[in-house]
């Protein structure tokens, strides 16, 4: 049977440049998405009284692109196959651009070039959320502390030429490469990849940059850095950062973006076997909304409220979990009540108890990669637990609360 | 014999009406009006330079109109120096302009810098809604 593609278009036709296909296909091949395989897509919609986006979200990253919108663009975001864009390409070769419209009775996406057809169903379940915006309103945050440094694109060649300098034989086990270490202020966006890890050393640079306020903070970099290679080496970019605990690190070029999702490395390298052993001692784990790994899980464990957590000391290098439960709120730092933390903390083992911020807590902490026996390590929670119930008896005389 | 509490009588001091409210209005001088106009003079030569039709350099002073009632008013101009005004306030807006051009914010000060971040981008107020699937047969 002849497909007549002209039959039972959409009231809509949008038409595309050969260089924004191109554009985006770039994009694809850069995040990883070459392939064009599964259910992945990209977004097409329109900027409100702006112009036109394609949007790419992939993992941690979210990249769009801009392009010169035309009145009769729409304003819904239509889904595009992966795997449809090279095909796109190629009809729009030779004839500068190509059509793109919708088959109500085929449910096809339709391209049009000259007079080329190609088409491909239109994805069954794909629903354009709030994740997918590169940006809506204030939904990423206030920003109570920005630092923004402005770079030449080719400058950032140093950058991504650095992060992906693997050390020979990478592949010692870890399930996940270091993270990069960024800081910017002072004329400069610098930045360290640690790879003591894999009995490499640690690699840093820095290139010279337009700098406003200042930041460090880390994420993992390698999707950002191949991305970052096929920008024009002419432009500039624009690096954004919210100083305190901001979620993304967003870097822009002419009509290009990037948002990158902040984390730390050791919650990437731990948390995923915490909260898993965690729920495997029966426990039930509160999930979080938000895009970043959650820097506590709560549990109850012997009908109290616990914390587990990870972090890394001062080395950066030495990973450790920590099980906390708060026993007392308002407490006062005086002598009394350090006397009777250092009895108990004497009667203790693999357990203690700490004064912080007017909170008595008991803290167990063991090595991250003994996370596996999480089971011996909640015993000693349970022991030191058992052991301060005595002290919320005690403590009224001190604290304001229990 | 006079019952006077004040040793020296009850004439002395101004007791003429006239004489109560010009102490009144020197008081209102001395004390409200005349700081204002030196803080805006304290910042608009700075800013502006010295202004060519006062002796002292100062923009501001302070006058009456009709009904007796105090006002800060500016200096007049001469025309030829009306243009030397407007070179300096061009000036004065380039810098505020680039200032503003440059992301500046205080501790205080919670913006939404979206614009600056991603520029057009930003403008969305709501999720663009969803092109469905959807096939009539």
């Amino acid at each position: 049977m002849i497909p007549d593609f002209e039959t039972n278009k959409s009231e809509w036709t949008i038409r595309v440049t050969i260089g924004e296909l191109i554009d985006v296909m770039s994009a694809l091949t850069m995040i990883g998405r070459s392939g064009g395989t599964g259910e992945a897509h990209v977004w097409l919609t329109k900027v409100p009284n702006g112009p036109r986006l394609w949007i790419i979200r992939e993992r941690i990253i979210t990249t769009w692109i801009t392009a010169d919108a035309e009145s009769t663009d729409p304003t819904f975001a239509l889904p595009i196959p992966d795997r449809f864009i090279p095909h796109l390409i190629e009809v729009a070769s030779g004839s500068g651009g190509a059509d793109l419209f919708y088959n109500e009775m085929e449910g096809a996406i339709i391209g049009r070039g000259a007079d080329r057809y190609v088409s491909t169903d239109h994805p069954d379940d794909a629903e354009f959320t709030e994740k997918d915006m590169p940006y809506l309103g204030r939904i990423h945050g206030f920003h109570a502390s920005p630092a923004v440094a402005e770079v030449s694109v080719k400058d950032l060649t140093l950058f991504s030429d650095t992060v992906h300098d693997f050390p020979r034989d990478p592949s010692d086990g870890s399930r996940v490469f270091p993270f990069v270490h960024v800081a910017i202020g002072d004329g400069q966006f610098a930045w360290t990849m640690d790879w003591r890890r894999y009995n490499a050393g640690r690699t840093t640079g820095s290139i010279p940059a337009r700098t406003n306020g200042h930041s460090t903070f880390t994420f993992y970099p390698y999707i950002l850095a191949r991305y970052l290679r096929s920008r024009d080496d002419h432009e500039e970019a624009r690096i954004f950062v919210d100083e305190d605990n901001s979620d993304y690190v967003f870097i822009t070029g002419d009509k290009w973006g990037v948002r990158c999702l902040l984390d730390r490395e050791e919650l990437a390298r731990w948390s995923g076997d915490l909260k898993a052993q965690l729920e495997r001692e029966g426990f039930e784990v509160e999930e979080t909304e938000g895009e970043r790994i959650p820097d506590y899980y709560t549990f109850t464990f012997d009908n109290v409220e616990c914390f587990a957590s990870v972090h890394c000391k001062d080395d950066e290098l030495t990973e450790y979990i920590r099980l906390t439960h708060i026993l007392t709120t308002n407490t006062p730092a005086n002598r009394d009540v350090f006397e009777e933390i250092n009895n108990i903390n004497a009667t203790l083992y693999g357990a203690r108890l700490v004064l912080r911020d007017g909170e008595i807590r008991i803290i167990v902490e063991f090595p991250a990669k003994a996370v596996t026996d999480m089971g011996s390590h909640l015993s000693v929670l349970k022991t030191a637990l058992d052991r301060c119930k005595n002290l919320t008896v005690f403590l009224p005389l001190f604290s304001d609360s229990h | 014999m006079s019952h006077s509490p004040s040793p020296f009588g009850d004439d002395f001091g101004p007791s003429d009406e006239s004489l109560i409210e010009t102490f009144v209005e020197v008081e209102q001088f001395v004390l409200d009006l005349e700081p204002k106009v030196r803080e805006v003079n304290r910042v608009l030569v700075p800013l502006f330079g010295k202004c060519p039709s006062s002796e002292d350099g100062s923009w501001a002073y302070i006058a009456k109109d009709d009904n007796d009632q105090y006002f800060i008013a500016f200096e007049c101009l001469p025309v030829n120096k009306a243009f030397g005004l407007v070179a300096r306030l061009a000036e004065v807006l380039a810098l505020v302009e680039d200032a503003n051009s440059h992301v500046r914010v205080t501790d205080s000060y919670h913006p939404d810098l979206g614009h600056v971040i991603v520029g057009d981008v930003a403008q969305f107020n709501v999720v663009p809604h969803t092109h469905v699937r959807v096939v009539r047969k």
